[in-house]
């Protein structure tokens, strides 16, 4: 039985991908961007709507500047109210934003964000999981060098 | 007037504090103690095996990992201190059960080791636990949401309502729109939306009642969402 596809009937295992989606229904409301972005990304066409999309934004920088510009460019498509709602668009740009701060981390480890680390290790983890195989090293290669950071940082 | 022995009910009947239906049990004596013990084997053999298996943590001693989780119930579980250990560990009852789990494993060894003269240190005990965490924690999170969504079915299909979860899944598992659904039920988008909505919230109403059991808050609940959902995509070291 393939439960993308059928209506669950209780008897048979669910799978991870079916399991985010779940777990992002119940958040309702209470869901934050992030999770919106992951049960995007997670859906049936998930896969092909991130690759489409991020194919949109041309090469992938190799400087910092280069994801710094990456990251404006999604800055200024995000709007608050809609990403809240889930709009496709802004969870689009919201992706790119995060793939911006995942390609500046992976280069050589600069944070471009203020965002709290833990909060960029969640999104790394749990988009980048979605994402086709050379995004998804992209952010592995990034929490890697994240999780380095924050051993380093607890240094006495 | 709610008792120790009423079935699991929505978390809207626990008051904010740990644990209190686990202690409600313990202190009804045997009989609380009994059914305690059943909702543990419900809801934690399956995620205690599959992390078993996961880790093959039955090698070591030599048994089939349904066999050894079987036996460790059946050890602590006769023991009316030991949930009363956890109420006073403030762990979580997953991590309780998992890391009493080791330390079962870890005796079975010890008393082997020891009728062959050798030693097993508490530093092997702690790594086998710290490294396996994530193993666990997805064990945990697809076995609670599995439970979860056979009450909520068998709760909608009690009241004749069972297309309402046809209804949920097609919505959030198939991405189908909630006006394509109402062409199909014969609903207006507004009443698919609702439907949508409650299924969603009855959902996560039940899940709520096995985590607040396992020592969540209420005002944690959320959280915990949002970790079993990391929990499902961690990338290993």
């Amino acid at each position: 039985m393939n439960l993308d596809h059928d209506s669950f009937d209780g008897a048979s295992e669910i799978t991870p991908s079916v399991a985010v989606r779940l777990f992002s229904a119940m958040l309702g409301p209470n869901a934050q961007p992030i999770d919106r972005l992951v049960a995007r990304c997670v859906a049936i066409d998930g896969l092909a709507w991130s690759t489409a999309l991020l194919a949109t934004r041309g090469p992938r920088p190799r400087t910092i500047e280069g994801w710094m510009a990456w990251k404006s460019l999604a800055k200024s498509s995000i709007h608050e109210g809609e990403l809240h709602a889930g709009e496709q668009e802004a969870l689009g740009s919201f992706l790119c934003y995060l793939v911006a701060i995942a390609g500046a981390l992976a280069l050589d480890g600069t944070l471009i964000t203020r965002i709290s680390r833990l909060e960029i290790r969640r999104g790394l983890i749990t988009v980048g999981g979605t994402l086709d195989p050379t995004w998804r090293e992209l952010f592995e290669v990034a929490r890697k060098r994240l999780d380095a950071m924050g051993a380093s940082s607890e240094q006495p | 007037m709610s008792t120790a022995a009423d079935p699991p009910t929505p978390v809207q009947a626990f008051p904010e504090t740990r644990s209190q239906w686990i202690a409600e049990c313990l202190s009804d004596g045997d009989g609380g103690m009994s059914v305690a013990n059943v909702y543990l084997m419900e809801n934690y053999l399956r995620p205690l095996t599959t992390y078993c298996r996961a880790i093959d943590l039955g090698k070591s001693v030599r048994r089939e990992c349904d066999e050894l989780v079987h036996e460790f119930f059946a050890d602590r579980l006769g023991d009316p201190e030991y949930l009363k250990s956890w109420l006073a560990s403030k762990l979580r009852l997953r991590n309780w059960l998992r890391n009493g789990l080791h330390l079962y494993v870890h005796e079975l060894r010890r008393a082997e080791r020891a009728h062959a003269g050798e030693l097993v240190s508490h530093d092997e005990l702690a790594a086998d636990i710290s490294d396996q965490d994530q193993v666990f924690e997805r064990a945990w999170a697809k076995s609670a949401l599995d439970l979860a969504i056979k009450e909520a079915i068998r709760r909608l299909e009690a009241k004749g309502r069972r297309s309402e979860w046809d209804i949920f899944w097609l919505h959030h598992i198939q991405g189908l729109p909630h006006a394509k659904l109402g062409e199909m039920h014969k609903l207006s988008p507004a009443q698919v939306a609702q439907r949508v909505f409650a299924v969603a919230e009855q959902l996560r109403s039940i899940l709520a009642g096995i985590l607040r059991r396992d020592g969540v808050l209420v005002s944690e609940v959320d959280f915990e969402l949002r970790t079993m959902m990391e929990a499902m995509h961690e990338s290993r070291p």
